[in-house]
């Protein structure tokens, strides 16, 4: 019983492992015609020929259709001129590729005039044949270009006026949309008159438009700007305007602030060219800062496309940066550091390193000092009261109260903080006070310059 | 049997073998479907799996890497696109992916390509991706949002450890809010806390601002806040205070002592008090806790603690009274107490035999009725430094040694028998057999008093009674003991019990030897004097 159980299973595991059934290649394709057996290869024709499994996929017809007009496509060589605008401009091999690709891509997105020659089908496969008459191929690729260079060429002679015009926001908008209409024949060379000349069309349209770009300066209305941190700041407010140094209105522009990396205003020229960069976030202790504006040609090219071509073929256009020398002012603090010590202890320095030692924390931050409270733009108040050391055996122990006061130059309190039971320890009195007054410098340090000053910033 | 086994796993073994042969074949068939179709990733994983199986088979590799190329092409060309549409995260991503895909493959020892336009459109994409993220990066750490600003740096990282400053940032985005905590628990005055949080960056970048100093700071703090605690004599919190500073660096200052005089002092404070009072006891055991905790140089600890052992020491003089009738046995008791006494290692009791100290007061104790006389007890107190006497009077005391007690028992033995037919059948033969039985006993009374020898007064009383037996009862038959059953008698016949047969053969089996009576006066002895030993441990005369 058990033996013919065991059997029964290895016969059923060894039937599934070779059921497979071999189709001989001769009995699959018996009746195909000729051009499935043999790609055809007619010169005076592009071919296409396309076969999908039928077994796996219900949309088949579809898939081989698109696989033969594939295969046309791609038989359709992709030739760049060497007067093309390509050409022309020097782009990096990946960009080139990039290019050649989209040209390629558009050759069989527009293909037409192909005929349907047959198809054909056995049990597991189906093949389906495309084919298009060079000659026609090149009529309609013609009448293509023509359409597009008599579209493009009316909006590149737009722009030109507009320019002409002043209106360069609108002139850049057309030139970019007159490349948009040449795209696919960036490959060609697509000679044409221009100012009575006969000339490469694309080259001339992008040059036309990189000189106008070019054309345009951003300008400062300083030659540094002097910013002291925690000062009411006025916001910058330099123009865009052309070589003759008129204002242009509404040109996309952006300004980088090199003391925040990361931060970008985006802006565009007001009717009188101008736009506004705020220089936030200043701190003291920076050195050697600076604004830079652009001329935002991505921007102005993505307001006017959003064909990724067209967007990648105008980076070649390179602008320069415009540049405004930031000068930090350091702001200048007042210190006065007073202490009342016991009788016994006046003649104690404690007040004097303290107020050395928060010079030296103002400093190392980089803001100035002054001992002239009426030329400072803070003063930095701090009394303290000492309580008379208590003597705990040989040891002695003593107490400071701290109270810190941040004035503005009018004596307005802007901050105040209070320090309590900051201890001491020590063998003498002295000691014990000195101990207190080192650890009141450290909370000083760590706690108070953070909270009160730095936020100033 | 075992043979049965064997086969049924060497099937086992071919089905299992059978079917790990034919998965992996279905894996390779269903591979070579999806390859069919166009299906190349699905085909290239089974391959994959399948090659993995069948390391071997150069089918599964040729296979893996005919359809892991196609997918591989297929990813490249998801790059590609994604590339032109501006979609530089998915081409980064797709790239990634192909990346490990390679990774992955080249296990089974099939190398896939990546196409070198492939790899250079991801190192652009990947430059324009990653600039994106650096640039929000280091806005967001600019706007002191660590949080969201480790995240984008740990992503930049993973995919291109190297670029630009991004390891620093990283380092920022980490540190720096540990960094600006620690300084919030500083400027609450909770030190240690700040202590660990700054402890924790120096731990993963030692150099990290001024990390160190501030632990150092923060460390300081604390120790001054147990200094001042200590100076104050706030102990319990000077002792948390400079614990927490010693448990981080014992060597720190002199926190060392700080922490010793923190927990001790309080102790040794006490410990003087009670000195002082005349609770020499307590005094004594808090100056061994100072001893035991800081060693010998605690002030003065030692020397006081001898003080006080010298001031707690209870000397006892031990007066027993002859035991009735067994004068050796009471002798027996008394050094069995006296033992006890000493193991015990009580440091304050100190016994003496009053026999030792004076035999005309041992003389006039022993036998004496009611209370004891004053004036020779305060002999005793002032001329031998004696503080209490032990009494123990014997009330009662029987050591017996019981005598064999015989009974002869009518029983019956069976026997089995079996006649011609081979029927089996018992037949029983009525016996006699010996029953034999001892009882040894001890028993005793004792009255225990522990008598001031300055007052008089009776500081301790107890009574004690206390037996302790033995006894053994067995059965000896000369014949089959196992086939003997007791018997009952029944209108003056004897009658075979087969219920307490097994009474009976515990009886037969039973132990023939018993614990003699002065192995149970031992016994009973140390029992008792345990008792009275730890009455006078427990007892305070200091109370």
């Amino acid at each position: 019983m058990n033996r013919a159980l065991v059997f029964l299973l290895l016969v059923a595991i060894m039937t599934g492992c070779f059921s497979g059934r071999k189709t001989s290649h001769e009995r699959l394709m018996r009746g195909a015609p000729d051009w499935v057996l043999q790609t055809p290869n007619h010169p005076s024709y592009y071919h296409g020929v396309g076969m999908v499994p039928k077994n796996q996929q219900f949309d088949f017809r579809e898939r081989a259709r698109q696989v033969a007009l594939n295969e046309l496509a791609g038989s359709i060589s992709v030739t760049i001129s060497s007067s093309s605008v390509l050409n022309y401009f020097e782009f990096d091999h990946l960009s080139s590729e990039f290019f050649q690709d989209n040209i390629r891509m558009s050759t069989q997105d527009y293909l037409e005039g192909y005929e349907l020659i047959g198809n054909w089908e056995n049990d597991q496969q189906y093949w389906i044949y495309y084919r298009l008459s060079k000659i026609r191929y090149q009529q309609i690729k013609q009448e293509r270009i023509s359409r597009a260079l008599t579209s493009s060429r009316s909006k590149f002679d737009q722009a030109r006026r507009f320019a002409g015009q002043g209106r360069m926001a609108d002139a850049m908008g057309f030139y970019v949309r007159a490349f948009e209409d040449i795209r696919d024949f960036i490959g060609e060379d697509l000679k044409t008159q221009v100012d009575g000349k006969e000339t490469p069309y694309a080259t001339a349209l992008m040059a036309d438009f990189a000189e106008q770009m070019q054309s345009l300066s951003v300008v400062f209305p300083t030659e540094k700007l002097l910013i002291k941190p925690g000062s009411l700041l006025a916001p910058v407010e330099p123009m865009v305007v052309n070589k003759n140094s008129e204002p242009i209105p509404g040109i996309p522009v952006s300004g980088r602030l090199s003391w925040l990396p990361g931060r970008r205003t985006e802006a565009v020229t007001d009717a009188r060219g101008r736009f506004r960069v705020v220089p936030e976030g200043v701190k003291p202790g920076m050195q050697n800062e600076q604004i830079v504006c652009v001329i935002d040609m991505d921007r102005i090219v993505r307001q006017n496309t959003s064909d990724m071509l067209v967007q990648r073929f105008f980076e070649v256009v390179r602008l320069s940066a415009f540049t405004l020398p930031v000068e930090i002012v350091p702001p200048v603090f007042f210190i006065s550091v007073t202490s009342s010590l016991p009788s016994s202890r006046g003649n104690l320095k404690v007040d004097a390193e303290f107020d050395e030692e928060i010079r030296r924390i103002l400093r190392q931050e980089g803001i100035a000092i002054s001992d002239d409270q009426g030329k400072a733009d803070y003063s930095l108040v701090v009394q303290s009261n000492v309580s008379a050391p208590v003597q705990h055996g040989s040891r002695f122990s003593s107490s400071v109260v701290a109270t810190i006061d941040l004035l503005d130059n009018q004596g307005n309190s802007i901050r105040s903080r209070r320090i309590d039971d900051v201890s001491g320890i020590g063998m003498g009195a002295a000691q014990s006070i000195e101990d207190a007054f080192s650890s009141l410098k450290n909370k000083f340090r760590i706690t108070v310059y953070p909270e009160i000053i730095q936020p100033l910033f | 049997m075992q043979y049965k086994s064997t086969s049924i796993l060497a099937v086992f073994l071919i089905i299992s073998l059978l079917n790990t042969g034919c998965v992996t074949r279905r894996m390779a068939k269903q591979a070579s479907g999806y390859e069919l179709a166009g299906m190349f990733r699905e085909a290239a994983e089974l391959y994959y799996q399948a090659a993995m199986r069948k390391p071997k088979k150069i089918d599964y590799k040729m296979g893996l890497n005919r359809a892991g190329q196609m997918y591989m092409e297929g990813l490249a060309s998801d790059v590609s696109r994604a590339y032109s549409r501006g979609e530089y995260r998915k081409a980064v991503y797709d790239y990634l992916e192909m990346q490990g895909f390679a990774d992955k493959v080249r296990k089974t020892g099939v190398n896939l390509r990546i196409e070198h336009s492939t790899q250079r459109t991801f190192e652009n994409a990947r430059e324009i991706y990653l600039a994106e993220r650096y640039e929000l990066g280091q806005r967001l750490v600019g706007e002191q949002n660590f949080d969201e600003a480790r995240k984008i740096f740990v992503e930049i990282y993973r995919i291109s450890p190297n670029f630009r400053d991004t390891r620093s940032y990283l380092n920022t985005a980490t540190l720096e809010p540990m960094y600006q905590n620690g300084a919030r628990f500083f400027s609450h005055r909770n030190y240690m806390q700040a202590y660990r949080e700054w402890e924790r960056i120096a731990a993963k970048d030692p150099g990290y601002k001024d990390v160190r100093q501030r632990m150092q700071q923060a460390l300081n703090e604390r120790y001054k806040e147990g200094a001042v605690f200590l100076l104050n004599e706030d102990f319990s919190a000077a002792a948390r205070a400079l614990g927490d500073v010693y448990k981080v660096n014992p060597g720190y200052m002199d926190v060392k002592s700080q922490y010793i005089e923190a927990r001790n002092e309080p102790v040794y404070r006490a410990a003087i008090q009670n000195l002082g009072s005349g609770r020499c006891r307590v005094a004594f055991r808090g100056f061994e806790q100072i001893i035991a905790d800081a060693g010998g140089n605690y002030k003065n600890a030692l020397l006081l603690r001898n003080e006080a052992l010298g001031c707690a020491s209870f000397p006892i003089a031990l007066l027993s009274n002859p035991m009735p009738g067994n004068h050796a046995d009471g002798e027996e008791f008394e050094n069995i107490l006296i033992q006890m006494i000493l193991e015990s290692k009580d440091p304050f009791i100190k016994i003496h035999k009053l026999a030792d100290i004076n035999q005309r007061i041992l003389r006039a104790f022993q036998g004496a009725t009611g209370s004891l006389n004053r004036t020779m007890l305060r002999q005793l107190h002032d001329r031998n430094g004696i503080a209490a006497v032990l009494v123990l009077n014997f009330s009662q005391y029987q050591k017996t040694a019981g005598s064999l007690q015989r009974a002869e028992k009518t029983g019956f033995e069976r026997v089995a028998v079996e006649d011609q037919d081979g029927e089996r059948s018992y037949r029983d033969r009525q016996v006699s057999y010996m029953e034999y039985s001892r009882t040894n006993q001890v028993q005793i009374i004792v009255n225990v008093q522990l008598v001031s020898t300055f007052t008089g007064e009776i500081l301790l009383s107890r009574r004690y009674s206390q037996t302790e037996s033995d006894e053994m009862k067995y059965a000896v038959y000369r014949g089959e003991s196992k086939n003997l059953y007791p018997a009952t008698l029944r209108n003056n016949s004897y009658h075979i019990d087969e219920r307490n047969y097994a009474s009976l053969q515990r009886l037969l089996n039973a132990d023939q030897t018993i614990t003699s009576p002065d192995q149970l006066r031992d016994k009973l002895f140390s029992e008792l004097n345990i008792n009275i030993t730890q009455a006078l441990i427990t007892f305070d005369p200091e109370r």
